[in-house]
C-alpha cells in the first residue's frame, strides 16, 4: 500500500509546508548532494569538427535523460567520443546513502514506502551529470527488473535504491560483474525468492525455488531461444528453433541458488531486525543445530550447453560443475555458474536488441544487433561484457546515426513516459523550491510507469509486444506501446499541460511538489516572434525534426493566442500563454512522441 | 489511501478556471471509431452480462462474516477466535436451502444484505483459496513445495488471486484472459469491455484486451480540447492527429490517442445524457466506484447494439485487520453491505437483473487464533456472490469446522481451503461464456479438480 502523509509526503506533496514545522531541515541536513548533482566541469574541447546541434540533439535524446540547450553546445564542441569518454569518467549518482539518510528518523508506525527513492531518483536522473550512466542504469532496471510491488520490498526504500545504486554502478562496467551483483542482490533475493532458498530435503518435501533460475535464464540473459549472432533464431535442420535449456537445466540452476542469505543471518530463518536491509547476501555458515550439511546443494549440477555447429542439438555437451569436496561452496558454484551463463553466446545479441531497444529504435537490424554484439564479445582489447563497449556501439552505430529522414518507416521508438516527463524538466530547467525535492513520486498514476515499479519480472513492456494491427502485420515491435493505453495517453497529455501551467514563474496552479519551470521566461520572451519560439522547441525537444506543415501550423496556432496573456494569472511577462501552448503542442504531437 | 483523485480534482478546477469552461468534449467532436469495432461479427453476443469482482485488499476475516450460531458450533468457534468472537445474540440468521453441518448468521453489520440472501440473489462461497490440487491440512503440512507460493504473502496471494494460478504471476489476469478468449462476443459493442474503477488491475490484464480506467467521478478527457474545436489550441493539436505521416510507431500513435478521445466521448455523452439512479450509494471508497459502475451499466442500454459482455474491477482496502479488529471490522461490513445492496437495488432498477453478477475476492482469509486484537494472514475464506443469476439463499460448498487443531487447521488456525479459487471464478466464467476447453485453458490446474463448475450461477 502506498502510504501518503509520510516524511516526503507531509514535505512535498499536497500539504502545505511551513518551514520548521515539521523537520524538513532536520531531515535534509547531512544529506550530501541534495537537490542537485555534483557538478564535474568537462575536460577541454580539442580541435575537430564541430558537430551539428541537430545531430548532437538527437544523439543526448537517445543517450541521456533529453538535451537541454547547454548539453548541445557541450556535445557540439566535444564530439561524439570524447563527450562518451567524459561521461564515463564522471562518478556515479547513488542514491542510497541519500534515501538511507531521509529514512534515518523513520516512525515505526508509520513507514516512509518508497517515495524517499522515488523523489531522489527523480534528482539523479534530472540533475546528475552522469546522464549517459542514469540512463543505461535505467535501461538496465526495465531488463533485470525488481519491483517495489512487493510487500517485503513495499517498505524498504533503501534495499530498493541499493539495487538501483547497483545498475548505476555497473551501467558502464562488465555485464559479469553486474549479473553477480544482482545475484547477490537481497532485493532480487527476495523478488525472485532465491534468498534463503534451501536445497532439497525430501523427507520435508522441500525442493529448491526455481524463480530466480529461470528468470535469469529466461529474462536477464539468453532468452529461450539459440540465437544467431545477429539476434536471429538459430534453426535445426528441420527449419525449427532450438531451445536454449529445458526444465532440467533450470531445475540445476536451481540447486546452484541455494544457502544464500542476509548478511547478518544468525539463522537460517533469519528476518532482518533492520527493516531498511540492503547489504549484499552471503552464503548461510550453518549452526551446529540447524541442517546438517548445510543449505547448500553441494551435489555436481549440469549446465547451460552451447552450440556446437558440428553435432545436432540434443547431443550438444551441457558443462558439467563437479561437486565440492569440502568447504563453503555457494559462492563457488555461483562463479562457476554465472561463468557458464556469461559465456553463452546468446548474450551478446540477446543484450543488444534490448538495449538497443531501450535507447534508439525498437526494430534494430540484424546487422546493428551484429555489430552490437560482437562489441559484447570483444570490446577490441579482448575483454566480454564491457557495457561501455556496447553503449557506445550503439549509439555510434550507422544505424543510430543515419539521417532520420531516411531511416525505414519502423525506425525509432515511442519514447519511455517517464523519460519524456525528465526531457520537459531537464530543458525547462524545472527545479523544486528551495529545500525540496521532486514531488511526483508516484508517476505510474500518469504514465503507467515508475521506477523499480514494473507489475511484475516482465517490466511494463515486453521486448516483443506488438499492438495489434499495421505494427505486427509488419512483424514489427513497439514495446512501450503496451502501457500506452486509453487512460495513460490521456492523463499523460494532462499532466503535461498542468506542469506547464502550474510551472511557470508565478504560477497560482503551483503547488509545494511542483517544479517551477526556469526556462519559462526566456521561452516567453521567444514568443513575441512565434518562429524563434518553435524553433527553439524544434532544436530542443525534436532534434529539429519538425516537419514543415507542423510548424507552419504552430507557428499560425500562437499567432491566435494574444502576447498579453488573455488573462494568464500570477505573471506579467507577455508571451507567457504563447510559450505554455506551444510547449505542451510540441510534447504531445505524434511527432514528438516517436524518437527518431 | 492514496491521495490523487483529490489531485485530480484540483487540477480539473484549475483547468475549468484556467479555460473557463466545463472540461468536456463537445457533441459532435468524434475522430471516427476503430476499423473493425462497429462491423458486425457472425458470432457476437445478442444478451448483454456484466460481472464485477469486488477485490477486499488485505485479506478478508469472513470466519466472521458468516457465524455459525448452532450451541457446539458457535462454542468452538468462540473458543477459537477469543476476544474476536461475534456475539452470538446479534448474529442475523441464515438458513440456506441445503442443509449445513450447523445453523449460520451474518455478521450483524452486514444487515442489509439479509433480505438479499432471503430473496435468493445473494449466496456464500464457503472456505475459497488458492489451491493448485485438492488438499488435506495433513498434505499441506507435509508438503509444503506444493504449495502455493509465498502463502501468506499479501503481493504474491493478490496476484495469484487475479492472475488465477497458485504459483509465480505470467503477468496477466484471468479476467483479461477471459476477455481475450470473449473478444468474439464484443464485436458489436462499443464500450470498453474491460473497466477498472481502481487504477491498473492485474486482474484485467489480457494479451489484447486493453483496460480502460475509469475514475469514479467520471471518465478523464483530454483537458486541452475542453473549450472546443474552435480554441486554438485544440484546433492545432486536432490537426497535429491528422497530419499524414510514414512513421509507423506514429502511425500507432494517433490511432491510440483517435481511440481515447473516441472511448472517452462515447461514455462521457451516455453517461451525461442518463437520468440519475433513484437507487442511492453510501458515499465511501466502494460505494462511489460502485455507483459508477451502475452508470455504465445503465447506460449500455441506450447503445444501438447493447449486448456484449462487460467486466469490471472494483476495490477497497482496509481489510488487513491485524489490529483493532473488534473496532474496525464492523465498519468495513458495513459499508461492504450498503455498497453491495444498493448495487443490487440498482441493478433491479435498470431492468438488469439476471444479466449482472457481483462476486467478491480477497488475497486470503486469516487466522481463526486472534494476536491479542486482530488476526493474521491465513488461507481459505468465505466469499460472496451477489446477482439474479445467482442460485442465492445457499451456501456453497462445505462449512469448514472452525476449530484450532481440527480437520482443515494446517497450522495456527490457518484452514486449508475446500474450494479452489479456479473452481470459484471457472463458475463465474462459465456463467459469462467460456466453455470447458476454455476454462481449463485459463486455470489448468482445474483438471485436477471434480467439479469445474460449482453450480453457483444458473445457465
Amino acid at each position: 500500500m502506498k502510504r501518503l502523509l509520510v516524511i516526503l509526503g507531509l514535505l512535498v506533496l499536497a500539504v502545505p509546508f511551513s518551514a520548521g514545522a515539521n523537520g524538513l531541515d532536520d531531515i535534509l541536513v547531512g544529506v550530501p548532494g541534495f537537490g542537485h548533482g555534483t557538478y564535474q566541469p568537462p575536460p577541454p574541447t580539442g580541435g575537430h569538427k564541430v558537430l551539428g546541434e541537430a545531430e548532437a540533439a538527437r544523439f543526448l535524446q537517445q543517450a541521456t535523460f533529453g538535451p537541454t540547450p547547454e548539453a548541445i553546445a557541450q556535445l557540439q564542441k566535444m564530439g561524439y567520443r570524447k563527450w562518451l569518454r567524459w561521461q564515463k569518467s564522471l562518478p556515479p549518482t547513488y542514491t542510497r546513502e541519500r534515501v538511507e539518510a531521509l529514512v534515518a528518523d523513520y516512525d515505526e508506525e508509520d513507514p516512509p514506502g518508497q517515495e524517499p527513492r522515488v523523489a531522489l531518483w527523480w534528482d539523479a536522473v534530472l540533475y546528475g551529470p552522469d546522464q549517459l550512466r542514469q540512463r543505461v542504469a535505467f535501461a538496465l532496471s526495465e531488463i533485470l527488473v525488481v519491483s517495489d510491488r512487493i510487500t517485503a520490498l513495499e517498505d524498504n526504500p533503501v534495499g530498493m535504491a541499493a539495487y538501483y545504486d547497483i545498475l548505476v554502478e555497473h551501467a558502464l562496467g562488465n555485464y559479469r560483474d553486474l549479473l553477480e551483483a544482482v545475484s547477490k542482490s537481497p532485493a532480487m533475493g527476495l523478488y525472485l525468492s532465491h534468498l534463503q532458498n534451501q536445497r532439497a530435503w525430501p523427507e520435508k518435501h522441500i525442493r529448491p525455488d526455481e524463480n530466480y533460475a529461470r528468470e535469469i535464464l529466461q529474462l536477464f540473459t539468453i532468452g529461450l531461444w539459440q540465437l544467431n549472432p545477429d539476434g536471429t533464431r538459430m534453426l535445426d535442420a528441420d527449419g525449427r528453433p532450438i531451445p536454449t535449456y529445458d526444465q532440467d537445466v533450470v531445475e540445476n540452476f536451481a540447486r546452484v541458488f541455494t544457502g544464500w542469505n542476509y548478511a547478518d543471518a544468525d539463522e537460517w530463518d533469519y528476518y532482518p531486525e533492520n527493516p531498511f536491509f540492503w547489504r549484499p547476501m552471503k552464503p548461510y555458515q550453518p549452526q551446529e543445530w540447524e541442517r546438517p550439511g548445510g543449505y547448500h546443494d553441494r551435489q555436481a549440477k549440469r549446465l547451460l550447453a552451447y552450440p556446437d555447429p558440428d553435432l545436432p542439438p540434443d547431443q550438444w555437451e551441457r558443462e558439467r560443475i563437479p561437486a565440492l569436496q569440502q568447504g563453503e561452496d555457494a559462492q563457488t558454484d555461483l562463479d562457476r555458474a554465472l561463468d557458464n551463463i556469461f559465456g553463452h553466446p546468446n548474450l551478446g545479441p540477446f543484450l543488444a536488441r534490448r538495449l538497443i531497444q531501450r535507447l534508439v529504435t525498437s526494430n534494430p537490424s540484424p546487422a546493428y544487433i551484429r555489430r552490437v554484439a560482437a562489441a559484447f564479445d570483444d570490446n577490441g582489447r579482448g575483454e566480454r561484457g564491457d557495457l561501455f563497449a556496447v553503449v557506445k556501439a550503439i549509439l555510434l552505430d550507422p544505424e543510430a546515426r543515419q539521417d532520420p529522414a531516411q531511416a525505414p518507416p519502423g525506425f525509432g521508438k515511442l519514447r519511455e513516459p517517464i523519460i519524456r516527463q525528465a526531457h520537459l524538466w531537464r530543458a525547462l530547467d524545472g527545479r523544486p523550491s528551495e529545500g525540496e525535492l521532486v514531488g511526483d513520486v508516484y508517476p505510474e498514476y500518469n504514465h503507467g510507469q515508475a521506477p523499480l515499479r514494473a507489475p511484475s519480472v516482465f517490466n511494463f513492456f515486453r521486448p516483443d509486444y506488438a499492438p495489434p494491427g499495421e505494427i505486427s502485420r509488419k512483424g514489427l515491435v513497439a514495446p512501450e506501446f503496451q502501457i500506452l493505453t486509453d487512460t495513460y495517453v490521456t492523463r499523460d497529455s494532462n499532466a503535461v499541460l498542468y506542469r506547464l501551467f502550474s510551472g511557470y514563474p508565478g504560477s497560482p496552479w503551483k503547488s509545494d511538489e511542483d517544479l517551477v519551470l526556469h526556462r519559462m521566461p526566456e521561452l516567453a520572451r521567444l514568443a513575441r516572434k512565434p518562429k524563434k519560439l518553435v524553433d527553439w522547441l524544434d532544436r530542443v525537444f525534436m532534434a529539429r525534426q519538425m516537419p514543415a506543415d507542423m510548424r507552419t501550423l504552430l507557428i499560425e496556432t500562437l499567432r491566435k493566442i494574444p502576447l498579453d496573456n488573455d488573462g494568464l494569472e500570477g505573471t506579467r511577462q507577455k508571451g507567457m500563454l504563447r510559450a505554455l501552448v506551444a510547449t505542451y503542442l510540441v510534447l504531445t504531437s505524434p511527432d514528438y512522441m516517436v524518437q527518431k | 489511501m492514496r491521495d490523487f483523485h483529490g489531485k485530480g480534482l484540483t487540477r480539473r478546477r484549475f483547468l475549468q478556471r484556467m479555460l473557463g469552461g466545463a472540461a468536456a468534449l463537445p457533441a459532435g467532436l468524434t475522430l471516427g471509431g476503430l476499423p473493425g469495432l462497429l462491423e458486425a461479427a457472425p458470432t457476437a453476443a445478442d444478451d448483454y452480462r456484466a460481472l464485477v469482482c469486488v477485490y477486499l485488499h488485505g485479506g478478508n476475516d469472513s470466519f466472521n462474516m458468516v457465524v455459525p450460531r448452532s450451541g457446539p458450533g458457535y462454542r468452538r468457534y468462540a473458543a477459537s477466535r477469543g476476544n474476536l468472537a461475534v456475539p452470538r445474540d446479534s448474529l442475523l440468521p441464515i438458513e440456506p436451502a441445503t442443509t449445513q453441518a450447523d445453523d449460520y448468521g451474518l455478521h450483524p453489520a452486514l444487515a442489509p444484505l439479509l433480505d438479499h440472501f432471503e430473496s435468493g440473489d445473494l449466496a456464500v462461497v464457503a472456505n475459497v483459496g488458492m489451491l493448485p490440487r485438492p488438499m488435506t491440512a495433513e498434505e499441506a503440512r507435509r508438503y509444503p513445495a506444493e504449495l502455493p507460493p509465498q502463502l501468506f504473502s499479501h503481493s504474491d496471494q493478490a496476484a495469484q488471486w487475479q492472475t488465477g494460478l497458485p504459483w509465480h504471476s505470467n503477468g496477466l489476469g484471468w479476467g483479461g484472459r477471459m476477455m481475450d478468449l470473449l473478444q468474439p462476443l464484443n464485436s458489436d459493442f462499443a464500450l470498453p469491455p474491460a473497466i477498472t474503477l481502481a487504477d491498473e488491475s492485474l486482474f484485467l490484464v489480457g494479451r489484447e484486451v486493453i483496460q480502460y480506467n475509469l475514475s469514479p467521478w467520471g471518465p478523464e478527457g483530454l483537458e486541452v480540447l475542453g473549450e472546443g474545436e474552435d480554441d486554438p489550441a485544440a484546433a492545432a493539436f486536432l490537426a497535429l492527429l491528422r497530419r499524414q505521416r510514414r512513421n509507423l510507431l506514429e502511425r500507432q500513435f494517433v490511432r491510440v490517442q483517435k481511440r481515447a478521445v473516441d472511448v472517452y466521448e462515447r461514455i462521457s455523452a451516455l453517461l451525461d445524457e442518463q437520468d440519475e439512479l433513484q437507487t442511492t450509494f453510501p458515499d465511501s471508497d466502494l460505494g462511489v466506484q460502485l455507483a459508477m459502475v451502475a452508470r455504465v451499466i445503465a447506460a449500455r442500454s441506450r447503445l444501438e447494439k447493447p449486448a456484449g459482455r462487460q467486466l469490471f474491477f472494483v476495490a477497497g482496502g482496509g481489510w488487513d485487520t491485524h489490529d483493532a479488529q473488534n473496532q474496525d471490522q464492523p465498519v468495513l461490513y458495513a459499508d461492504l453491505a450498503a455498497s453491495l445492496s444498493a448495487f443490487r437495488n440498482a441493478m433491479r432498477e435498470i431492468g438488469a437483473d439476471d444479466a449482472v453478477a457481483l462476486f467478491t475476492a480477497s488475497e486470503f482469509g486469516r487466522t481463526l487464533t486472534s494476536n491479542g486484537d486482530g488476526t493474521d494472514h491465513g488461507w481459505g475464506g468465505h466469499h460472496l456472490v451477489l446477482g439474479g443469476a445467482v442460485a442465492g439463499g445457499e451456501i456453497h460448498g462445505e462449512m469448514p469446522a472452525l476449530e484450532i487443531g481440527g480437520p482443515l487447521d494446517v497450522d495456527g488456525g490457518r484452514l486449508v481451503p475446500t474450494i479452489a479459487q479456479a473452481q470459484y471464478s471457472a463458475t463465474l466464467a462459465g456463467w459469462f461464456g467460456l466453455d470447458d476447453d476454455q476454462l481449463l485453458a485459463l486455470f489448468p490446474h482445474l483438471e485436477r479438480f471434480e467439479r469445474i463448475d460449482l453450480g453457483f450461477m444458473s445457465a
